[in-house]
């Protein structure tokens, strides 16, 4: 029998107590898990990543606000020279009155679509060249229209190619086409554009990025992004954060304190057991790495029965509609350091007490 | 005449601060190839020279060479136990979780040998015991004979060169101490290993080569 398979077996010789132990472990995982899973949801649901990643650009003065496009585009020649920016995209935004209707159009190009969050639903994108237009879910509704169908905005006739959402209300009730389309249906100068919106590579500094773009453009150039929504998102966030944390830190000890009792329960009763290998020749070396090893063997268990619960539990949530929640590796990877840590020293403990035991008070021990 | 595996000049261990003198000046040798049983009343020292034999305890003074190590200097005492010496307890002392034949290969754990060839070796060792049929079960299945039986293949598998065994009858009945015994006697005649053995039994003590009486931590001549 390999060393391996003996310290497989060892822990589960009372099945009972190695249950208990374990369900009390797989309980804290399982906390990290799913409030580490919740977490993860959220900051996907509330976009902060994108949001952290992503500014616009804009003439930042009150004539420019309620104006389709009033930033003129040579106002950014210098910003191939900022470093870190990742993609950026133009943005054309005005509205149509035509009679009682009015109509929001927004120019962009085509391939940019997705960077603006723009998810095409029901058809495809349009082609630049052509008259063509997507529209927003709401205003298919609203407008009983669907793909290949015509819109008609200030007397010319648009094939509508796709119907997106984005899940903004105002957003989806507008139509996209493209940016000289736009121009030519508002009448805006071909150098002028409404805002540009920007991403940062990953690990960049937004605000180091945004500081630099603002130095390297005229004075009414901003470059901002929405503050006020990130903060307070931010601020919800890091309080999940910091109960997952307490919770967490809770669940260790707990769990590391229950490892420690189940392991000295073991060695005690294991006394004479260790008294014999110390006797056949074992060092303590090998004692302590035995033992050790033992609890890690409980606490890994936990894991792997912790995480399955948890992805259960979350796959019900998602089922039932509750919440959608989000697997990023990241959080097993803690939870398993979290369950090897408890292990090294739920075990260590008792491992380093058996290593003293005499050999001879050990044999007689009853 | 054949060399002494075991040398012991003087030797004396205290316990509780010196109150409690468990051996008092021991002079022993022991030939190689030889069968010592100790006798001796409760209490007397024979158990505590025995686990001096052993290097499970470590003397207050003295000399005490076994096996060519000096054990009261040496601080290789795992390695001299792993290597050297093979234990008999009165009370096998398997461990119940795990099957005869793993029992048997424990001492083999610090050697680093191959599992199979860890699997080869206790299986010869039950079979020189007469119980290679019962090598797969759970010691908890085996009958008293038979758990000691598997306790002498243990000790010997690492084919020391003394065993040293504590009272290997006291808890067998007068059939399987007898059993147990002739083992211990084909061991010794067959693997030429040398075997002292603790016994109140005067004639388990009457098999061996020579018997020491222990007293009051001294040996009497």
């Amino acid at each position: 029998m390999s060393f391996t398979k003996l310290i497989l077996k060892n822990p589960f010789r009372k099945k009972s107590r190695a249950i208990l132990s374990i369900t009390g472990i797989m309980i804290g995982i399982m906390v990290i898990i799913l409030l580490g899973a919740i977490t993860s949801g959220l900051t996907e649901e509330m976009g902060v990543e994108s949001k952290n990643t992503e500014f616009f650009i804009m003439n930042n003065t009150v004539e420019n606000y309620g104006t389709p496009a009033n930033m003129e585009t040579s106002a950014l020649d210098n910003l191939s020279s900022v470093k870190g920016i990742n993609q950026t995209a133009k943005l054309i935004d005005g509205s149509i009155v035509d009679g009682t209707n009015m109509i929001s159009v927004e120019g962009m190009d085509a391939d940019k679509l997705e960077f603006m969050g723009v998810t095409i639903i029901n058809g495809t994108k349009y082609n630049e060249n052509k008259d063509e237009v997507i529209i927003g879910k709401l205003l298919a509704d609203n407008e009983n229209k669907t793909i290949n169908d015509k819109l008609k905005i200030k007397n010319k006739e648009y094939t509508i190619t796709g119907i997106f959402e984005t899940g903004n209300i105002n957003n989806d009730k507008a139509a996209i086409i493209s940016i000289n389309k736009s121009r030519d249906l508002l009448n805006i100068d071909d150098d002028k554009i409404f805002l540009l919106q920007v991403s940062i590579k990953k690990g960049e500094d937004i605000e180091k990025i945004k500081s630099e773009v603002e130095n390297k453009t005229p004075e009414e150039i901003k470059a901002l992004s929405d503050a006020s929504e990130l903060e307070s998102v931010k601020t919800i966030l890091t309080m999940v954060d910091g109960a997952t944390f307490a919770i967490s830190i809770l669940a260790i000890i707990i769990g590391g304190l229950g490892v420690i009792n189940t392991m000295l329960m073991s060695v005690t009763d294991r006394t004479k057991e260790i008294g014999l290998l110390k006797a056949i020749g074992w060092s303590k070396k090998r004692i302590v790495f035995m033992i050790v090893s033992e609890s890690i063997i409980l606490t890994t268990t936990s894991f792997i029965l912790g995480s399955i619960f948890s992805i259960a539990i979350l796959y019900a949530l998602e089922y039932f509609k509750i919440f959608d929640a989000s697997y990023p590796p990241k959080i097993f990877i803690i939870a398993f350091i979290v369950a090897f840590i408890v292990g090294i020293i739920g075990g260590l403990v008792p491992a380093i007490r058996a290593s003293r035991f005499e050999a001879t008070e050990a044999l007689r021990y009853e | 005449m054949s060399e002494n595996i075991v040398t012991i000049k003087n030797l004396t261990k205290s316990y509780e601060n010196g109150h409690i003198k468990a051996l008092n000046g021991i002079n022993l040798s022991i030939r190689k190839g030889e069968f010592i049983s100790i006798i001796g009343p409760s209490g007397s020292g024979k158990s505590t020279l025995l686990n001096m034999l052993g290097a499970l305890d470590t003397p207050d003074n003295g000399e005490i060479i076994v096996a060519g190590e000096d054990l009261k200097k040496s601080k290789k005492l795992n390695e001299f136990r792993a290597k050297k010496i093979g234990f008999i307890f009165q009370l096998h002392n398997l461990i119940p979780n795990i099957s005869t034949v793993e029992n048997v290969e424990l001492p083999m754990h610090s050697h680093g040998i191959k599992t199979k060839n860890m699997r080869k070796k206790a299986l010869e060792a039950l079979k020189f015991m007469g119980i290679e049929n019962r090598a797969n079960i759970l010691p908890t299945k085996l009958s008293g004979g038979e758990r000691q039986r598997v306790a002498i293949a243990r000790a010997l598998i690492n084919d020391p060169e003394i065993i040293l065994a504590d009272e290997p009858t006291g808890a067998l009945d007068s059939v399987n101490s007898k059993k147990v015994m002739d083992m211990l006697k084909k061991l010794h005649k067959e693997k030429n290993v040398t075997l002292i053995v603790i016994t109140h039994d005067l004639e388990i003590a009457n098999m061996a080569q020579r018997t020491i009486n222990v007293l009051d931590g001294k040996i009497l001549e």
